[in-house]
């Protein structure tokens, strides 16, 4: 069983894109999501994210599974926001002093929001989708993160599942003998000691890798990695990415 | 524990994003290269722990752990969080790159507040000190964090966010409660099993 | 030529006064039971254990410190009982590059290492795989493939077929059989051992018996 993994294994047409440039468009659309405050823009922006995530054969199950719990949030603002935010009276529930008043502005505010923060989830999603982790850890290399913050990733992203399946070891080995969590104090002993048995795990299994690496003639560095040579395809798309935004802001 | 996207002003953003760049900086340059490989697999241990669930009534809340990953790891922590975050928004949709600096601020501030408690007066010696400390860094780390989540809130929409910041206070509530709890047994299984990682210096 | 000599006294109970010499070309088979210290002779081998007394001489000279094994280590390459703690980077390719660049050599050198290596056990379809995706017997190649592009002169493996299944044992097997390197191997499975070794002992109780 692997967490870690990409999520689309079905070609797309985002897999010729070098991964890097992949990165830098969803950063440079999250900053113009977090950036634009019209609500206009943004939805039309939601439709190319979403249509940009059914051409990379994003399952739904998968876009669903991150869209639902986030308007569960996205309800709540847009249920309190209008009538918290004070401005114009859009529409009054009740008469007198008494009365709840939903206000353009506390709406606008809330839509933008709902949809800003769908566009970023769906925008994130069809970009890295069909990345490998372990790619796309290369690509941040190539984007000049800092090295040690990236070998982080790197050891995390490989480790992952290791340690997920000595979780889920010791899981089967707790069910096997009885146990059923429930809201008691065995559970969250029992709990406790899981995370201490996988921080020992861990900590011992840090120890034999930092042994790998000297065993290999470690002196502090690590190879650079794969190298990604850019295409005109790349240009292209970046240029298309960023025609797209810009249109959405002159034209809405 | 996250702000999700979209929600917070630009200013905002950018301000935590600053605050969690400068934090991480210091943290890297603490976390000498032999550290590496530590911090990569401790990350990827709190990444596995935060998918464990304790049911709490109907519904469960899951592990947080940001005061122990202080306890132990002190300044290194915060790439570790910051890590955890990005892999957590890049891979499950959990936050986003927008706010990961805002939610690195949230959960790696506390935790560095929580080694400097945990270690005050020079770690805990008996199991009582250590269930003590623990439970208080459990809560603690919750506790500073929905500090700064409702503060980033404020700073956005000011009284008009504040049902949305009582939504936020209500619901980890039982995160920082279970938190204090499971943070607290660790602590004191810890200093049976491995005290000398709960000493200044700890792992990292 | 790698010659050997590996002496081991004092107040650890797990090794007494060893005496280990290995010529070239030898495939030495050490066998014993679980935690006789099989393991831990490899790990002293590597400079990787402290707290030792006794001497370890590689190719010829006193190795105690750090420093004196260092520079030794591209010559011997271990192989860890469980590939995981070694294949600690991203990619194959990565993963297999990562001792020839530590040696110093040029981008275009590393890139032929690992060719070569990936090549001399028929691994290059896997070169860009993730290591997570990989089978156990897949790892266990790679890691060898890993030392192999470093080019050392001999090999240590901690039990090699830990977790292998029969077809991934075969080919362990044959792999080995085709390499010249210089061998010491720990395993607890006999017929594993007769199958590969040229010479054998046992550990048995701290002390090194030389079988045949």
């Amino acid at each position: 069983m692997t967490i870690l993994r990409a999520i689309v294994d079905t070609p797309s047409i985002l897999d010729r894109i070098d991964p890097r440039v992949r990165v830098l468009c969803l950063a440079v659309g999250s900053l113009w999501a977090a950036a634009m405050t019209r609500p206009l823009p943004l939805l039309v922006a939601v439709g190319l994210a979403l249509l940009l995530a059914v051409l990379v054969r994003v399952p739904w199950s998968v876009l669903l599974g991150r869209l639902v719990p986030l308007n569960g949030f996205m309800v709540i603002v847009l249920a309190t926001l209008p009538f918290s935010t004070p401005g114009d009276p859009w529409i009054s529930i009740g008469a007198g002093p008494g009365a709840w008043i939903a206000t353009t502005q506390g709406i606008e505010h809330a839509v933008r929001i709902a949809l800003s923060g769908n566009l970023l989830v769906i925008l994130m999603t069809a970009l890295i989708a069909s990345l490998e982790p372990a790619v796309l850890a290369q690509a941040l290399v190539g984007l000049r993160l800092p090295e040690k913050l990236v070998r982080i990733l790197m050891f995390a992203i490989r480790y992952v599942d290791v340690l997920q399946a000595t979780r889920v070891r010791i899981g089967r080995a707790m069910r096997a003998r009885g146990h059923v969590r429930g809201f008691d104090a065995h559970t969250w002993r029992s709990t406790a000691h899981v995370v201490v048995a996988l921080l020992g795990h861990s900590v011992e299994r840090a120890q034999r890798i930092e042994q790998a690496m000297r065993c290999r003639g470690w002196r502090g560095r690590f190879p650079p990695g794969s190298r990604f040579r850019p295409t005109a395809r790349d240009g292209l798309f970046v240029s298309l990415f960023v025609v797209v935004l810009g249109c959405l802001t002159i034209l809405f | 524990m996250h702000i999700s996207e979209g929600v917070l002003s630009l200013p905002v953003l950018v301000g935590g994003g600053g605050l969690a760049t400068a934090a991480v900086a210091v943290g890297l340059r603490r976390t000498p290269d032999s550290r590496i490989a530590l911090a990569g697999v401790l990350c990827a241990m709190f990444f596995v722990a935060s998918l464990i669930h304790i049911p709490v009534g109907v519904t469960s809340v899951h592990l947080v752990l940001n005061g122990l990953c202080g306890i132990l790891l002190g300044w290194t922590a915060v790439p570790v969080i910051v890590v955890a975050l990005l892999l957590q928004a890049l891979l499950f949709g959990f936050g986003g790159l927008t706010v990961l600096g805002v939610n690195t601020v949230v959960m790696a501030l506390p935790a560095l507040l929580c080694c400097a408690i945990y270690r005050a007066g020079g770690g805990p010696v008996t199991s009582r000190a250590a269930l003590w400390r623990g439970g208080i860094a459990g809560a603690g780390g919750i506790a500073v964090g929905i500090a700064l989540m409702v503060s980033a809130l404020w700073l956005t929409g000011g009284r008009s966010f504040l049902p949305l910041i009582g939504t936020v206070m209500l619901v980890h509530l039982p995160v920082m409660a279970i938190e204090a709890v499971i943070t607290a047994m660790i602590a004191a299984a810890l200093l049976r099993a491995q005290p000398a990682w709960l000493n200044r210096g700890g792992l990292a | 030529m790698a010659g050997l000599s590996f002496r081991y006294g004092g107040a650890a109970p797990v090794l007494r006064n060893l005496d280990l010499a290995l010529r070239a070309e030898d495939r030495l088979g050490i066998a014993g039971a679980n935690g006789c210290g099989k393991s831990t002779l490899l790990r002293i081998l590597m400079g990787l254990h402290g707290g030792w007394q006794g001497s370890v001489t590689l190719f010829g000279q006193d190795c105690r410190m750090e420093q004196e094994f260092m520079p030794l280590r591209g010559r011997i390459g271990l192989l860890f009982q469980d590939s995981d703690d070694q294949l600690f980077c991203p990619t194959v390719e990565e993963d297999v590059a990562f001792g020839p660049f530590n040696q110093g050599l040029t981008a275009t050198d590393v890139e032929s290492r690992v060719v070569q290596a990936l090549t001399e056990l028929d691994l290059v379809h896997l070169r860009h795989r993730p290591i997570g995706h990989l089978s156990g017997g897949e790892k266990r190649q790679v890691a060898l493939a890993g030392l192999l592009a470093m080019q050392p002169e001999v090999l240590l493996l901690d039990e090699p077929t830990t977790g292998l299944d029969e077809a991934a044992r075969e080919r362990l097997i044959a792999i080995l059989l085709n390499l010249r390197q210089a061998m010491v191997i720990v395993s607890h499975e006999r017929d594993f051992l007769d199958r590969v070794a040229t010479r054998r002992a046992r550990l048995h109780d701290g002390v090194l018996i030389e079988l045949f």
